[in-house]
């Protein structure tokens, strides 16, 4: 698998460390159901067959974190961008 | 105060200086680099930019390239992030630098923390593509680009230089220091076939 | 001895000789011979016995889906089992033995299995080995480890190197046939960067065996000429020996090249293998077609081969595979090989073609030549003992006729070779004009073309291979004319005959796993439908050939038992690789000492000079222990570093622990978000201990973290943990909160950090820095830090400890490290330094109740081990919330405890269990772990760290650490974790 890293460019996916759904962003630690929502935070995980946005962090090259959209069923990436530019809920 | 005997010691004083018969791939070991990674502070890119060119007349490569002015080098590493280099400014480049554009980024001194080996020669595209997983072809690496990838489960970081006199091309690769021995052992391998030669001053 | 060797040009070099041996005796053949034609060449046709029975079999094909030419190649620790004869390309002085069989090759003890063959159908295993289970161990696998298995391995260490290599083009060529040829022509022309592979060691494939004609002349000619045109342009790489065996994502694929397979030792510096990672904008899949057997009784005897084969054989090679050779086909391609075989002045005493109207010119042709055919007719058994001596036809109206011959050339018809297609998941698709599968649903970029993609004519080869050729230049950016070759109409092989009904004699699909068409029967009445199980069940195509003759025949077979068309049956899902794979070319270069980078400490060449014992730590070598002559052992050396620092002063390389440079203005809030405890109201000038969580709640990670400058912090991580507390620190500054004014960057090369430790150390320091830094008195007080220049160099000290006394770790630039080493030891001689290693440093540690790799080991929480008390309730951080779960703060959770022999003369093993006294040894009983033992030089005795469920609760109780592994079982006293200085005195003195 290829992932075209928005910096570096495209590069064969061992060059990235997977951590996963990155729909989940971080729960208010605040809120009064804080517990709940970080468990599903934490644990809970989409895992369609189709679309999936992931996070990957391309950890031997620019060490930025990427939202990867991958087809789960053809390994087809489908969009590739930084994560931190998409992180605001 | 400086004193002799506190001295900088090259990691591969004692490995094989050559290899195989011929001139294929002619290393030699980069020293004295002042190296420093800035990376720029919230919000102030346009800000930095400015300076750097400014003070620097430097302009901050937006990509993985590598722009050159005299002794001075930015080679882009990451979104906002460059490794900048000077010729025989040692440590104090990072401290120079940090007075100089402080303000608007983080200045790290890596000076130490990089080996550097100059690979060129007629056949040095083929044994680094036992080596690195990214393509060199002259028109898909050109000179001054930048690539930071592994080789041999090792971070390495991997621009070109103009070609040499003789035409042949001419890359910097740099690792880790504490990989230095197992970098060489890598590029002395797979420079083997072609003939290997390690040039020291 | 060559009487077998046809006059005329073919592709090898008679000027040359070579002489090799087969199971010792010598032979001879010519380059560009494989060890299969100069054996034929040589009148040799027997050359193994089958795996099940143990039946003689010779040379099937030509190519690498041999079945059954298996070899042993070369002796001694370069032996290798398993090559196929027609694969491999001859060279002086080979030697090879046949495999299989005891005690030789003419005569075969195991051959009595073909008497008992009702005993080895189809499922023989799942039914005879399944009870007793206890004679699993002594009896069967004993018995089936000695039967089972092709050949030997060597044994011995793989003295040959191997190698990786990444390539990247706009098209890659699966197959230097013509199709492929065609498509790499037309795309290099233009300027693509193409690479081209085949696994032959001849490009040209089918133009090599048949005697084509492309534009006037030869096609074998033009193949020659295409080869040079190619490697005249700059942008073309050539991969001869080289097979493409896997398609990966990402328009990936893997090939590996037989660099020196084909001499006998790799030239000097020459890998004897290359695997190369091709990164490819396009691929066309030009892999050609496989002929198929015909199932028919004793299709497997030596003498029996496959039509296209005879033909290569005697085109390239210009070898006769026997005097007399019949021709039994179910297609118009099988009459090809008799044509070329009379062209050769060979005998070619019938031909039988199971069709009833085979085309009328090709019949014509046959009667010109004088051959006699025998339409509407079948062999069906064969006659004859190590050799094929004649056939059993069975003709039109059913008569039985007997035909004298040595050879049979067969012509099944042709399979496209779809492998590579369906690596992806891609299914191939049952087609019905070629009666055959076809690639359908190709991987992302992959185009399939010549008789690969079902165009089985030369001409259809060639127009597919140029257009696909075009295609590929274009999506480069290349504008490539469409290149046009002239051909002559031949004969092509579809056909649908799959087995011969009434045989005589066992009747073989799978000839490599003795699989025959009995068997394939037997799973149907048994209820297998499905060509996947059907494959499992019998073993069909599960050999190291992985079935690329027998496959579809096997699947047909199966479709006409169960009453279906052959593509409702379908076919199964060919996975990489394609041709086996050495295990040494996919390690390559990491084995033995290049198994992994090995990271080297500043001062690792002045340990080494001291004699230092090293051990590999994660990606690290560290100095182990320094031992002195005279010492008895390790422990005694250990102990003496131990006690020369804690009466003394020593110094430890503890580079490896990671470092993190963190600046910006929000730097403090962000460590506050860090880490379990408060870093913001970290005074400038002083560090603190640190322990970071996972957002589960679990400790991640614990060190230092020091106040440089106001923005400027520098955190230090355990030496293992290092890259992930970096991707953490990264994922919370670029996702989590990306606002923050924060920089980030690892720091853990740049700076050589060596502990200077013990009473005395202090003494030490004030020697060594003079007046770059006033450390004397209260000076620099305990988790007090600084930036100084020493030497006219940046340096940074800090008053940490791991070890328990008085301590600092003197930070210099990486290549200053060994210096600085030196410069310590110089001005300690008279102190009496001593260094020590990662040895007596896990000791101290013990000593000192501090938590390591042992002890955060993904399990653990803050207050498990003892430092709930660090945890800020003022604040949020990673972790905050998910540690308050009821599970993680329960009073039975595990804490920290240390641990001490009843016995003091007793050993403690690490990873005993906790048991109460006199309780029996049961899960239930379980109470807890010993997660780290050391003998204690300080103490006296053995000491351990552990875990016990309400630990802090229950020191003085006496438990059993019981180790049913070691058969340990030790009487032990739960003690406070921290043995040495619980006051803390001392790192304050």
């Amino acid at each position: 698998m290829r992932i075209e890293c928005p910096f570096c460019g495209e590069r064969d996916h061992s060059e990235f460390a997977y951590l996963g759904d990155a729909g989940c962003a971080r729960p208010a630690p605040g809120a009064a159901d804080a517990q709940a929502r970080f468990v599903e935070a934490v644990y809970l995980r989409e895992n369609p067959a189709g679309a999936h946005r992931e996070l990957w962090y391309h950890e031997f090259g620019c060490r930025s974190w990427v939202q990867v959209t991958r087809d789960t069923r053809t390994h087809e990436i489908l969009e590739v961008r930084l994560a931190g530019a998409s992180a605001a809920p | 105060m400086v004193d002799s005997a506190y001295g900088p010691l090259s990691p591969f004083a004692a490995m094989p200086a050559s290899a195989g018969t011929g001139e294929g791939v002619v290393a030699g070991e980069r020293e004295g680099l002042g190296i420093a990674r800035i990376t720029a502070r919230n919000r102030q890119l346009a800000a930095l930019e400015q300076l750097v060119h400014k003070r620097l007349h430097l302009a901050l490569p937006a990509g993985p390239r590598r722009m050159r002015s005299g002794d001075l080098a930015a080679a882009g590493v990451g979104p906002e992030c460059w490794l900048m280099t000077c010729e025989s400014a040692g440590n104090a480049f990072a401290a120079g630098l940090r007075d100089s554009i402080g303000g608007h980024a983080a200045v790290v001194d890596l000076s130490d923390a990089y080996v550097m080996l100059r690979l060129a020669g007629a056949r040095v595209r083929e044994a680094l593509a036992k080596l690195v997983p990214v393509d060199l072809h002259e028109r898909s690496f050109q000179v001054d680009d930048v690539a930071q990838t592994v080789a041999e489960h090792m971070a390495v970081t991997l621009w070109r230089l103009e070609d040499t006199g003789r035409g042949e091309a001419a890359f910097e690769l740099s690792v880790g220091r504490s990989f230095a021995q197992s970098l060489y052992r890598a590029v002395h391998d797979s420079a083997a076939e072609f003939g290997f030669v390690f040039e020291t001053r | 001895m060559s009487s077998h060797r046809l006059a005329g040009e073919g592709a090898i070099q008679r000027d040359q000789t070579l002489s090799f041996t087969f199971d010792r005796r010598g032979y001879t053949g010519h380059p560009g011979d494989t060890l299969a034609s100069a054996l034929l060449a040589s009148g040799v046709r027997l050359l193994g016995r089958s795996f099940k029975y143990h039946r003689p079999r010779g040379v099937l094909g030509a190519g690498s889906e041999e079945p059954n030419a298996l070899v042993e190649l070369r002796t001694g620790a370069r032996r290798e089992p398993n090559t196929r004869a027609t694969m491999i390309e001859l060279f002086e002085g080979l030697a090879a033995r046949s495999q299989n069989r005891w005690p030789c090759l003419a005569f075969d003890a195991a051959a009595v299995n073909s008497v008992l063959s009702r005993l080895f159908v189809a499922g023989f295993y799942y039914k005879t080995f399944m009870w007793p289970a206890a004679c699993w161990e002594k009896l069967y696998e004993p018995a089936i480890r000695r039967a089972a298995g092709l050949g030997r391995a060597s044994g011995e260490a793989d003295p040959d190197t191997y190698e990786k290599a990444h390539a990247f083009c706009d098209l890659l060529v699966i197959g230097g046939g013509p199709a492929g040829l065609a498509a790499a022509l037309t795309a290099a022309r233009p300027g693509a960067r193409v690479i081209l592979c085949d696994e032959d060691f001849l490009l040209g494939g089918r133009l090599n065996g048949d005697r084509h004609r492309i534009g006037g002349e030869s096609g074998a000619l033009w193949a020659r000429r295409s080869e040079a045109e190619l490697r005249s342009l700059p942008e073309v790489r050539l991969l001869t020996r080289t097979t493409v065996f896997g398609v990966y994502d990402g328009n990936t694929f893997a090939a590996l090249e037989r660099v020196s397979d084909h001499v006998p030792v790799p030239r000097p510096h020459q890998p004897r293998q290359r695997l190369w990672k091709i990164v490819a904008r396009r691929a066309v899949l030009a892999a050609g077609a496989l002929e198929r057997s015909i199932v028919f009784g004793g299709n497997d005897r030596p003498g029996v081969m496959l039509a296209s084969a005879v033909r290569t054989y005697v085109n390239r090679f210009r070898v006769a595979p026997g005097r007399r050779i019949a021709v039994f086909t179910a297609c118009d391609d099988g009459w090809q090989t008799a044509f070329d075989l009379i062209e050769a002045r060979l005998d070619v005493p019938v031909i039988v073609d199971a069709r009833r109207d085979p085309p009328p010119a090709l019949c014509a042709q046959a009667r010109r030549l004088g051959v006699r055919i025998m339409p509407g007719a079948l062999v069906f058994g064969t006659r004859g003992g190590a050799g094929l001596e004649g056939i059993e036809v069975r003709g039109e109206e059913g008569h039985v006729s007997r035909v004298r011959a040595d050879t049979l050339a067969v012509a099944g018809g042709w399979s496209p070779n779809t492998a590579l297609s369906t690596h992806l998941g891609g299914r191939a698709r049952w087609s019905e004009a070629i009666g055959a599968h076809v690639p359908a649903d190709l991987p992302p970029g992959m185009i399939a073309v010549g008789a690969a993609s079902g165009e089985l004519s030369l001409a259809g080869a060639l127009r597919t291979g140029a257009a696909a050729g075009r295609e590929a230049a274009g999506s480069a950016g290349f504008d490539a004319p469409l290149e046009q070759w002239r051909t002559e109409e031949e004969p092509v092989g579809s056909a649908r005959l799959w087995s011969v009904p009434g045989c005589r004699g066992k009747a073989f699909v799978d000839y490599q796993h003795d699989v025959t068409v009995e068997d394939i029967a037997l799973a149907v009445r048994e209820g297998f439908r499905s060509a996947e199980h059907l494959k499992r069940y019998t073993t069909l195509g599960m050999g190291t050939d992985q079935g690329k003759s027998s496959q579809l025949t096997g699947q047909a077979l199966l479709a006409a038992l169960t009453q279906r068309e052959p593509a409702e049956v379908g076919t199964i899902t060919a996975r990489p690789p394609y041709t086996a794979v050495a295990i040494g070319a996919l390690a390559a270069r990491a084995r033995g000492a290049q198994f992994k980078p090995c990271r080297l400490t500043p001062s690792h060449r002045w340990a080494e000079e001291r004699g230092a014992v090293f051990v590999d730590a994660g990606e690290w070598r560290r100095a182990r222990w320094f031992p002195l002559t005279g010492e008895a052992d390790w422990r005694s050396t250990v102990a003496r570093e131990v006690a020369g620092v804690r009466t003394g002063v020593g110094i430890c390389d503890v580079s490896t622990l990671g470092k993190i440079d963190v600046q910006g203005a929000d730097a403090g809030a962000f460590l506050d978000r860090i880490y379990a405890n408060m870093i913001s109201t970290l005074s400038v000038g002083r560090a603190r201990y640190g322990v970071m969580l996972r957002e589960d709640g679990i400790v991640l990670d614990d060190g230092t973290v020091a106040r440089l400058q106001e923005c400027h912090f520098l955190l230090s991580t355990s030496t293992v943990h290092a890259g992930r507390v970096m991707r953490h620190l990264a994922h919370a500054r670029q996702v989590l909160w990306p606002q923050l004014d924060v920089q980030l960057a690892s720091v853990t090369e740049q700076w050589a950090q060596i502990a200077i430790a013990g009473p005395r150390s202090r003494e030490l320091l004030a020697r060594v820095l003079g007046d770059a830094l006033e450390v004397a008195g209260a000076a620099f007080a305990y988790l007090a830090c600084a930036q100084f220049l020493w030497h006219g160099r940046p340096a940074r000290l800090f008053r940490i400890s791991f070890c328990g006394e008085l301590g600092y770790e003197l930070a210099v630039p990486a290549r200053y490290g060994e210096a600085a080493v030196r410069a310590l030891m110089a001005a300690g001689g008279t102190l009496g330094v001593v260094p020590y290693g990662t040895e007596a440093l896990g000791v101290m540690r013990i000593e000192k109740g501090h938590a390591a790799g042992a002890e955060i080991n993904g399990t653990s929480t803050a207050a498990d081990l003892g430092l709930g008390r660090l945890v800020s309730a003022r604040k949020d951080f990673i972790g905050r919330v998910l540690a308050a779960r009821p599970g993680l703060a329960a009073a039975e959770r595990p804490a920290l405890i240390g641990l001490a022999p009843l016995d003091r003369r007793a050993r403690l093993s690490t990873g005993a269990h906790l048991l109460p006294a006199g309780a029996p040894a049961t899960l239930s009983h379980d109470e807890g772990f010993v997660s780290s033992t050391a003998y204690s030089p300080t103490l006296k005795h053995w000491i351990g760290l552990g875990f016990l469920s309400r630990g802090r609760e229950r020191l003085g109780e006496r438990m059993r650490a019981y180790d049913p592994l070691r058969g340990e079982d030790v009487q032990v006293e739960i003690a406070h974790p921290v043995f040495y200085d619980p006051a803390g005195e001392r790192v304050r003195s």
